[in-house]
């Protein structure tokens, strides 16, 4: 070698550390055309590989020869059940034999009853299903199944083949299974994975989404592999969850342990329970303690947060459907002793898209709202809505309706247990209307936390001025000052 | 030799003991030759694992007129060579062109060894003779880094040099132990 900068780069790609695209890149292109740089490189690393193995192998010889005895003592429990129903044959047949020459009907009985048995044995040990095959447990909306690009019939059971590809949509989940063992893969909404058999192990492969995994104590030296293109995981049993994106791969451990490794350098970590490690670029390849506390906000346009829906529904045009309202303020009153029509309006307000850490229990939530108001002794009512509505644009949303061909129970969508849920409501007040006045609201934890875990129960809140000839005004998601648009705030622990 | 051929046979015969004694004779061998090609020793052991537990399952078709440790070599080169050629199927997936191009060219130069598994055996105790050989400098760096599993950022502080400095000393003694590895391996076959 010659080139004393290449020599460096080959020391560090060695020496386990990443090179960066451009380096890699030169060297490459130096390998790629240098046919004896390429020959001396290489041997080089056979060399370095070769006393890296020497030192390992005169280390733990002993070790070593224990894990290949621990493996095929677990190949061995594969066959246990045929060797059992062997050992059984063999100890019964001398008894069977004596009654037979001593009954020939029975003889005959116990010949047929023989054969079938063998053939249920025969037919039991060619289908019977390797414990590392999975099977589809329980799964809820379009979950697919492709094989070479074409959708499969699901049914409970039905056992995944390595060719197979598990497509989980937005709004479905699936639960995975495994014969014979109590291991659970829970694949969340956005995921695609592929789970095969090799050579009696386990191995999973998630490109994208989410995965949350009860691992069973799986045979020694078998353990379960789930791979990423971020990071190979090997399970021997435990309970973790695991985020897959484009940037990077997040695990947290909830018991048990796991065995990290970074395929790109092999460095490996080894992750316990209360841990969790990011394997993105940028980040350190190390465990990290899963923090027990801490809060979220969600307001639009904030920490890049961009989810609310609010409008106002209102009776004036009430046939057919009463007119709908998407300004920067939220109106909420009722008009009775003016002149002109006597009308009400009032908003709708959900957040979607909040999320807190898996696992994590609500403790308290707050909603803080920018409030204009002109009049004294007002009065707010919140109600925690049940009932979907549809907030898109051209929906058929309205007074009447929260959907197409879907009316509130109640106009106004304040049918008590149907329209909202019955019996929870909260209130805001004030004694003087001076403008524009904050407040903060205490919400109910345990609703708010369905709302975490369930965007399907997440259906805002309703508000209703109680009051008449009150008018107030709720600054919304399109105020010009984003501080001053509705801010829900989330504390949480686990 | 005789004394291997009865622990094979009691193998054969079911003898779990005496496998495993067979497997504490070859495992430094087997491991030190896939890890010629594997870089990451992890990987390398559950290679060989694998070696082992293929020898297991097949030990009828082992014929007593091959060395055992060549029959096992062979299974080794050909664990070795579906792991090369999936590692650069993988990194090439990862558009990673370096390191699919490296476990390719390994892979290739693998299957070119196809009747050398005695050759390379050989090389591997000769290297053994030339490590007993390296200068005292020399021969310190090599049993602190790859035998007590100190880093070369360790290293560097130990020795008062960068890091740079100690990667590019090893690197000059591994050309050095090639050379000797060489030398011996032809002159003793």
């Amino acid at each position: 070698m010659q080139d004393e900068p290449l020599k460096e780069l080959w020391t560090r790609r060695l020496d386990g550390a990443s090179l960066s695209a451009a380096e890699a890149d030169e060297l490459f292109a130096r390998v790629s055309t240098g046919e004896s740089l390429r020959k001396e490189l290489m041997d080089d690393e056979l060399f370095h590989g070769l006393l890296l193995s020497l030192a390992r192998s005169e280390a733990d010889a002993a070790d070593f020869g224990q894990q290949v005895s621990d493996r095929i003592d677990a190949e061995a429990d594969g066959t246990r059940f045929v060797n059992a129903f062997k050992r059984r044959m063999l100890r019964e047949v001398p008894d069977n034999r004596r009654r037979v020459f001593a009954h020939p009907r029975r003889w005959a009985a116990g010949l047929a009853a023989a054969s079938i048995a063998l053939v249920l044995g025969a037919y039991l040990f060619l289908h019977r299903v390797p414990a590392s095959q999975a099977e589809l447990r329980v799964w809820t909306g379009d979950v697919q199944i492709l094989r070479d690009a074409k959708p499969q019939a699901l049914a409970k059971g039905t056992r995944l083949a390595a060719s197979d590809t598990l497509v989980v949509p937005a709004g479905a989940s699936v639960e995975v299974g495994y014969a014979g063992e109590q291991t659970m893969l829970e694949l969340e909404p956005r995921t695609e994975a592929r789970l095969w058999d090799e050579d009696g192990a386990k191995r999973i492969q998630l490109n994208a989404g989410s995965i949350t995994a009860d691992v069973a104590p799986q045979p020694s030296g078998r353990p379960l592999v789930l791979i990423t293109p971020h990071l190979r995981v090997e399970v021997v049993g435990t309970r973790f969850s695991l985020e897959v994106d484009e940037q990077g791969t997040r695990i947290e451990m909830e018991h048990g342990r796991v065995k990290l490794r970074r395929p790109e350098d092999g460095k490996s970590v080894e992750l316990t329970a209360g841990h969790f490690l990011e394997a993105r670029l940028g980040a350190d390849f190390a465990a990290q303690t899963i923090p027990t506390s801490g809060t979220v906000e969600f307001q639009e346009g904030l920490n890049g947060y961009a989810g609310m829906h609010d409008l106002s529904i209102s009776t004036q045009g009430v046939n057919p459907n009463g007119t709908i309202n998407r300004a920067k303020d939220l109106a909420v009153w009722r008009i009775e002793t003016t002149n002109r029509e006597k009308y009400e309006i009032r908003s709708l307000m959900r957040f979607d898209g909040i999320a807190i850490p898996r696992n994590a229990r609500v403790t308290s939530a707050k909603l803080t709202l920018s409030i204009d108001t002109w009049n004294s002794d007002w009065h707010l009512q919140g109600y925690y809505v049940k009932a979907p509505w549809n907030a898109a644009p051209n929906s058929a949303l309205g007074w009447l309706n929260r959907d197409q061909g879907k009316p509130w129970t109640v106009p106004g969508g304040r049918g008590d247990g149907t329209d909202v849920l019955a019996g929870k409501r909260f209130g805001i007040e004030g004694q003087t209307g001076k403008g524009t006045v904050s407040r903060t609201v205490e919400l109910d934890a345990a609703i708010v936390q369905t709302w975490c875990t369930d965007p399907s129960a997440n259906q805002g809140i309703l508000f209703i001025n109680p009051l008449a000839d009150k008018t107030i005004r709720i600054f919304s998601s399109r105020a010009s000052d984003a501080s001053s648009r509705p801010k829900l705030t989330i504390t949480w622990s686990r | 030799m005789e004394q291997e051929l009865k622990l094979i046979n009691r193998a054969r015969a079911g003898d779990r003991e005496a496998f495993t004694e067979l497997v504490l004779l070859h495992q430094g061998r087997v491991r030190a030759y896939l890890g010629r090609f594997v870089r990451i020793p992890d990987v390398v052991d559950d290679l060989a694992q694998d070696v082992f537990l293929s020898a297991f399952r097949t030990l009828h078709s082992f014929k007593d007129e091959a060395p055992f440790d060549i029959w096992l070599i062979g299974i080794a080169r050909h664990r070795a060579l579906d792991f090369l050629r999936s590692e650069s199927r993988r990194h090439a997936r990862l558009a990673n062109r370096l390191e699919s191009a490296l476990q390719n060219w390994h892979a290739d130069r693998l299957e070119s060894e196809t009747g050398q598994d005695a050759r390379r055996l050989a090389e591997m105790q000769a290297l053994r003779e030339c490590l007993k050989a390296l200068p005292e400098n020399s021969s310190q760096l090599v049993q602190a880094h790859y035998f007590a599993g100190r880093t070369s950022a360790e290293l560097a502080r130990t020795f008062g040099r960068s890091e740079s400095a100690v990667r590019m000393a090893l690197l000059r003694i591994r050309q050095v132990l090639r050379q000797c590895v060489q030398q011996r391996a032809v002159g003793g076959a």
